[in-house]
């Protein structure tokens, strides 16, 4: 019977053909020979962390995001090799009433894991639950444009918006369909979703167990292997220790400093997503002295040798930018490109303009939390720049709970490097998700509605603009603006690692680690 | 000697309300806050104050060790804001990884420890005292994370003979267990059994120059019956104390043991409850480790009696 080709076998059939291209003749048989899936076996990954919560709209780490990707399903996906939003739950999304509703078609017959039917009543609680300050998930500001959400039917309904919101779509990624039956109390029960795989248990610090879901409602998305096991190992070396004697099949994301080492590992495959989503960023605290200055912020952005830093301590696995975009993204403007590079001398005569002449009155911190290398050689190669220019700023290295409360409650830090997400996102998405380039109260750089005039329209525009020439226009307007007034350098773009034995077949990493494991299966 | 027993066990009482207000407090000024650990860097200030209301954190913090102290009190330590379980089941399912880990490490250190260093007293600077002082002083200069990290290399990586870290409960057999447990007990053990060796030593070696010892040889007794029955039970009364203070390490050192090996153990639990700021969780394992420790010293005290009957009859020890 001809059957036309699945999402799932066209990512498969395109990695396979990237990796037979990379692996030469002899490469491209062994490939080959192991091309026909098989369903079976026990897929156990290593992960850097455990994961802190059931609850599938406060979580935040990224272990819990590739989790729940594989539970829950959600409305959309980003096609991990094109980085395009399309639909995953929903079969369309269409606007309607001139614009200002979305209608979400979903498919029938989908069933939760615990068996009850998922409608279109159960995304309304979903999407309900989250805009619900009381429930306090992150995701509320992904979906702030919904006005209202309408159940038409089962498989129908219609999200109110004021105009088109272009956020919406790549938001929906994010957002786990939950069976109303549940409730919002979600940390303290097992999570059920609709997922190819079953959530069957978490042992803090041991593992997570999920099961290939008995039946999956999209036959050509169902899991091949029988259980997944997530193992939380912190010690980077154990790790790869584990992977090198065969005890997992998987490192899920480790320190890209070890990628030259492993590569040269024959008995290992390691797999590196190319620099797109996340991205280093310097927050600079613009409510207070010094950097509530244009020039000290610009002379922030001359003091990085990011070649230097990409070379030395991402193990040339970065990609120099000063837009949150690279050029694989439509949105990208190449007029960023060369905006900002390292120039020490140049940074020392904004320094002289701002009245710091050779660092004189300068009074600055770095802050960064312990437990991210990379996040401390960045700050140090910038500490380096400032010593030579005359003022040597401290590096303040705190733990992560108060290096965030720091940055988010009282506000009491100079500049912080951080690595935020969404670089191959939707713009829409990348300026209205975070704390970083939309001027809410909250924003880190104390980035107000006015700091940068025509920032907000620019945003908006593209945000609710349909053509995507108009968007592009607007983009690259939003792009010029934050390069000019710089409320926080981008410095580069970081890659993320992965490595697994031979026998793990399908592997087809996610840049923003909305990880489906339901493609892989073991040889 | 009732008197003596009920006076020490009394005595375990000050000293743990004392450990429970200090516990409390090291735990409420760690700086950092939980409610920001789980809505992340990105959660806008409303959402992270829910989460303090919620969790009861912005309450003053007399109220919060009454109520924690006065549940504590019922058996009930809490529970962890992030997985929601209690306090006890999380150190229940834990503490069997670690007090296996503990008593194996322990173990180990003694079987090295005992015959080495009786060996070492005896024949005091023959070869194979010169030897077990060189590799003793090796021992305790080695870091127990580099010697484990170094273990996994040897055994699991280049000759796959065990795991490279993990957890295999009793329930998977006991040799899966038992092959689980052994490169992160021998990383464990080797500092432990390297003391015991060198005090035990120390011990024996004052022992059997002691007037009893000379006085039992003087009555032609044989070798191994002075070592044994006059040499051997002596010295043993000091190596007990150091081996109630020792497991109180073990338990301690799990910490970063646990961690290389990626074992489910209490230190790990504890390790990233103070990284994510999960208070109760933290302040009851460090309470109940505090009372474990606390619990064991008086084992070992109430031990005293049986192996010096001085002790018992109330009578001054020579140390006294």
């Amino acid at each position: 019977m001809a059957r036309s080709m699945t999402r799932r076998q066209l990512l498969r059939r395109t990695a396979l053909t990237a990796a037979a291209a990379g692996l030469g003749a002899k490469g491209t048989a062994a490939w080959a020979a192991a091309a026909a899936p098989r369903r079976g076996g026990t897929l156990t990954i290593s992960q850097s962390v455990d994961i802190n919560t059931l609850h599938p709209w406060t979580g935040t780490l990224n272990v819990w995001k590739v989790i729940k990707t594989n539970v829950y399903d959600q409305l959309s996906y980003q096609d991990p090799l094109t980085l395009e939003f399309k639909p995953k739950l929903a079969k369309s999304f269409e606007w309607a009433d001139n614009n200002t509703s979305l209608v979400v078609t979903l498919p029938s017959g989908v069933r939760f894991h615990n068996g009850e039917p998922l409608t279109a009543a159960d995304v309304k609680f979903t999407l309900d639950s989250i805009r619900d300050p009381k429930v306090g998930s992150w995701l509320r500001g992904f979906i702030a444009p919904i006005m209202d959400v309408q159940v038409l039917d089962a498989t129908h309904l219609k999200i109110k918006t004021d105009t088109i919101e272009n956020q919406l779509v790549p938001a929906f990624a994010y957002v786990d369909i939950v069976p109303r039956s549940q409730g919002t109390d979600l940390s303290r029960k097992t999570p059920i979703g609709s997922g190819p795989y079953k959530f069957v248990e978490w042992i803090p610090n041991d593992h997570v167990t999920l099961q290939r879901a008995p039946s999956y409602w999209n036959e050509a998305g169902a899991g091949y292997v029988d259980r997944i096991v997530l193992r939380p190992v912190t010690e980077l070396q154990t790790r790869i220790s584990q992977l090198l004697a065969g005890d997992v099949d998987l490192v899920y994301d480790f320190s890209l400093i070890e990628v030259p080492r492993l590569r040269a590992d024959r008995r290992i495959a390691v797999t590196v997503v190319p620099p797109v989503d996340q991205m280093f960023v310097m927050y600079l605290n613009g409510r207070k002295p010094p950097f509530n200055k244009l020039e000290l912020r610009q002379a922030m952005g001359y003091a990085l040798d990011r070649e230097a830093f990409i070379k030395n301590f991402l193990a040339g696995q970065g990609r120099i930018d000063n837009s949150p975009f690279t050029p694989a993204h439509w949105a990208f403007d190449p007029r960023t490109e060369h905006a900002y590079t390292y120039d020490p001398d140049r940074a020392g005569q904004l320094l002289e303009k701002a009245g710091y002449p050779k660092g004189q009155g300068l009074t600055f911190s770095l802050l960064t939390p312990s437990g991210y290398p990379e996040f401390t050689q960045l700050s140090t190669m910038v500490q380096a720049t400032f010593a030579s220019l005359g003022y040597r700023p401290a590096i303040e290295e705190v733990d992560i709970g108060q290096w965030a409360a720091r940055l988010n409650q009282s506000h009491d830090y100079f500049a912080a490097v951080d690595y935020p997400p969404r670089g191959s996102a939707d713009p829409a998405l990348t300026y209205s998700a975070g704390l970083f380039f939309p001027p809410v109260p909250a924003n880190y750089n104390g980035l107000t509605p006015d700091e940068i005039p025509g920032y907000v329209d620019a945003v908006h525009r593209g945000a609710t603009l349909q053509a995507r020439p108009a968007r592009k226009v607007a983009y690259f307007s939003v792009q010029e603006m934050w390069t000019q007034s710089l409320p926080g350098p981008i410095w580069c773009h970081r890659s993320t690692a992965h490595a697994a034995l031979p026998s793990v077949k399908g592997f087809v990493p996610h840049a923003a680690f909305q990880q489906s494991f339901a493609g892989v299966w073991l040889a | 000697m009732a008197k003596y027993l009920l006076w020490r066990s009394l005595s375990v009482v000050p000293t743990l309300v004392g450990v429970s207000v200090l516990v409390f407090l090291i735990t409420y000024f760690i700086p950092g806050d939980p409610a920001q650990i789980m809505a992340g860097s990105d959660a806008t200030p409303d959402v992270v104050a829910g989460l303090r209301h919620q969790w009861g954190l912005d309450r003053p913090i007399y109220v919060r060790y009454a109520v924690w102290a006065a549940s504590a009190l019922r058996g009930n330590l809490g529970e962890s804001y992030f997985s929601h379980m209690t306090v006890l089941q999380l150190v229940g399912t834990a503490s069997r990884v670690t007090v296996e880990l503990a008593l194996l490490a322990l173990l180990i250190a003694v079987v090295i420890a005992v015959p080495a260093g009786i060996a070492s007293a005896v024949r005091p600077g023959s070869w194979f005292d010169l030897a077990a002082t060189a590799v003793g002083f090796g021992g305790l200069s080695i870091p127990g994370f580099w010697l484990g990290i170094m273990l996994i290399y040897v055994f699991s990586v280049y000759l796959r003979w065990l795991p490279a870290g993990g957890f295999a409960p009793l329930s998977d057999g006991l040799v899966p267990n038992l092959r689980s447990m052994i490169l992160p007990a021998i990383a464990l053990g080797t500092f432990a059994s390297t003391q015991f060796m060198r005090y035990l030593r120390a011990s024996m070696l004052e022992v059997l120059g002691a007037d009893y010892t000379r006085t039992a040889r003087a009555k032609g007794l044989p070798e191994l019956l002075v070592l044994v029955r006059h040499a051997m039970r002596n010295a043993l009364i000091p190596f007990v104390t150091v081996l109630g203070v020792q497991m109180g390490y073990l338990l301690g050192g799990t910490v970063i043991t646990e961690s290389v090996f990626a074992l489910p153990g209490i230190g790990r639990l504890v390790l990233n409850a103070i990284l994510n700021r999960d208070y109760q969780v933290a302040a009851g394992i460090i309470l109940l480790i505090a009372t474990a420790f606390v619990l064991v010293n008086l084992a070992v005290d109430l031990v005293y009696p049986v192996l010096d009957p001085r002790v018992r009859l109330g009578r001054p020890t020579l140390s006294q």
